[in-house]
């Protein structure tokens, strides 16, 4: 099923390793090992003047500092010391449950959603509940996580006439992919509900709340819940950690 | 003691090497356009090359001199002068270091054959934000407040050193090898190396050959984050090649979306996007885009990633070499004694003297 992977030139900064071309959760999961493979060999001394990795849906970006590596040097590395079929990827990530006000003005599409996917409101807003869903990658914005899979009867194009502003926070499905808005911006997405957590924090140790790999459930709140923890948002007494998904004892 | 923001000029802030190693997060690395012009603004006043310094596009900065005296180095074809308490002007030449005293006014008035100039500012005394001072304002990192140095900011610095506040250094300009600064009609034509990749197979083989033969002229479209080109159309292999599944995106990354008009991103480029990236440029040729004015004619030289390499480490041999030839400049302006003729530095200051 999965095509060979491919080495692909990006200058004399990077080599963008290559899985496939398409969303998938099989080829992220590659890229993921990858990602741990390289770290791994950047500790063992293989991969001196490496900087950084960047995961996304079909490849792996390995950033290297060209005074001291090649990308050449960066591909035989990689050709010597092949992703080994146990590769353990899931070591660091975190699981987190995220708060969202389904419906009304938190979520205005939930009814086009509905009539497109010949599915009830109810229904539409239970299916997005339901998964457990994987951070494919972050980007686009600062903090902006694609998440996947939803479920496949939610599956639908982006939106013909996309918003010049939606809301940060707001929490939108589109192909197969669910996502939370952390910044106000437009968007072509069709918006479910919203979440009353900050996705980005200047002042936080680490300024994102999702990282590549993490795993995010949603949980339904009502409007009362929602403005109370808007509150604690504005107020900036929202601690992430206390959103971190702790597996019930 | 600071550097008071009185104008703004069209878009100044502070800017080091940049935030590394948080593009998984999706946030760029912002940082200067142009490396070897911090390097050399903060060798001429000998500290660490990636102390932050101020980036300044186009004429129009000014900055004052709160209390003690700073020293300050300029980079670029810039036209600068120092307006004194006293309201008498001088001429602040680049290349060099100047020493500003209370109440002195720094303006950058014109940044000549390049779109921007560099300030550097001794021991400038700004927090870094997640490693860099670097100011990235789609998420208000870094700099003073996340923002563009806007009017009355003020610019800490710590102490100067008093013993070396009246000895000046200096540098040749230094030229990029892809520079060329000539032009009988007086359209630049400025030659990048990039390497092809990685979604040259997205477009057509006369698509690639255009791309490396014929010269792009540089828009007005062009930032921090960007430029965008205007030449010959850069036609994809299909209609379904003119999309991509989301793939990394680098400074440097040549994308072309769906119109065939190419994009070269730079500093604050952000992290993923899914037009398809037709060449690299190299690490070495990035810094160009930041120098470049709209107008400005490109060519891109296809190199494979050997010989990309082979430019940048060129080209920081080169760096090297220059930043190892500053040399002390005899001033008529401020000298040692001068300041200690006029009671800045040693012995006693009498602070009601010098305000007389």
């Amino acid at each position: 099923m999965q095509s060979p992977v491919r080495y692909l030139n990006a200058g004399d900064t990077a080599l963008i390793v290559e899985f496939g071309n398409d969303i998938d959760k099989a080829l992220v999961d590659a890229v993921n090992a990858l990602r741990e493979h390289v770290k791994q060999l950047h500790k063992q001394g293989h991969l001196p003047g490496l900087q950084e990795t960047i995961p996304t849906f079909r490849s792996l970006a390995i950033v290297i500092d060209p005074l001291v590596i090649s990308v050449d040097e960066v591909k035989a590395t990689l050709q010597n010391h092949p992703v080994s079929a146990q590769q353990n990827t899931s070591t660091s990530s975190n699981a987190w449950r995220l708060p969202v006000c389904y419906g009304s003005d938190f979520g205005p599409d939930v009814e086009s959603v509905a009539k497109a996917t010949h599915l009830s409101t109810d229904e539409v807003i239970a299916s997005h509940l339901r998964q457990t869903y994987q951070v494919y990658l972050l980007g686009f914005q600062p903090g902006y996580g694609f998440l996947g899979d939803t479920d496949p009867r939610l599956h639908l194009p982006r939106r013909t006439e996309p918003r010049i502003r939606v809301p940060a926070g707001s929490v939108a499905i589109a192909m197969k992919l669910t996502c939370v808005y952390p910044w106000d911006c437009p968007g072509g997405w069709h918006l479910l509900g919203r979440c009353p957590l900050p996705m980005f924090n200047a002042q936080a140790d680490r300024p994102t709340m999702l990282s590549p790999n993490d795993t995010v459930t949603f949980e339904s709140i009502d409007a009362n819940a929602f403005n109370a923890l808007e509150k604690d948002r504005i107020n900036g007494v929202i601690q992430w950690s206390s959103w971190l998904n702790h597996s019930s004892p | 003691m600071s550097l008071v923001v009185e104008q703004t000029g069209m878009f100044s802030t502070l800017q080091d090497r940049g935030r590394r190693g948080l593009r998984d997060l999706g946030i760029p690395w912002a940082g200067v356009g142009c490396e070897p012009w911090m390097r050399f603004a903060n060798r001429l006043l000998d500290q660490v090359e990636d102390t932050p310094v101020i980036e300044t596009f186009e004429g129009g900065l000014t900055l004052r001199v709160k209390t003690e005296p700073v020293k300050i180095s300029l980079i670029g074809d810039v036209l600068a002068t120092i307006t004194h308490s006293d309201s008498s002007v001088t001429q602040a030449n680049a290349w060099r270091t100047h020493t500003l005293v209370d109440g002195d006014k720094l303006t950058i008035k014109r940044t000549g054959i390049y779109r921007c100039a560099v300030l550097g500012v001794q021991h400038l005394d700004v927090t870094p934000h997640y490693g860099s001072a670097s100011t990235y304002l789609n998420a208000s990192l870094g700099g003073l407040n996340g923002g563009t140095l806007q009017i009355g900011d003020d610019l800490p610095y710590a102490e100067q050193n008093a013993a070396t506040l009246g000895e000046h250094k200096s540098l040749q300009p230094f030229q990029f090898p892809g520079e060329k600064n000539e032009a009988a009609d007086g359209n630049l034509t400025w030659t990048v190396q990039a390497v092809p990749g990685p979604q040259d197979d997205a477009f057509t083989d006369t698509a690639l050959e255009t791309f490396f033969t014929h010269t792009f002229t540089v828009t007005a479209d062009i930032d921090r984050m960007g430029a965008r080109l205007d030449g010959p159309e850069i036609k994809h292999r299909s209609a379904k090649h003119k999309d991509i599944v989301s793939d990394a995106i680098l400074p440097g990354s040549v994308q072309v979306p769906g119109i065939g008009k190419p994009i070269v991103m730079l500093a604050d480029a952000h992290t993923v996007g899914g037009y398809p990236k037709i060449a690299t440029v190299t690490s070495a040729d990035r810094a160009l885009f930041a120098l470049c004015r709209p107008g400005t004619k490109i060519q891109f030289d296809r190199v494979n990633t050997i010989a990309a390499r082979e430019h940048t480490l060129q080209l920081e041999e080169s760096v090297q070499q220059h930043l190892a030839s500053v040399s002390p400049v005899v001033d008529t302006h401020l000298n040692t004694s001068r300041l200690l003729g006029l009671n800045l530095i040693g012995g006693v200051t009498d602070a009601l003297d010098f305000d007389s």
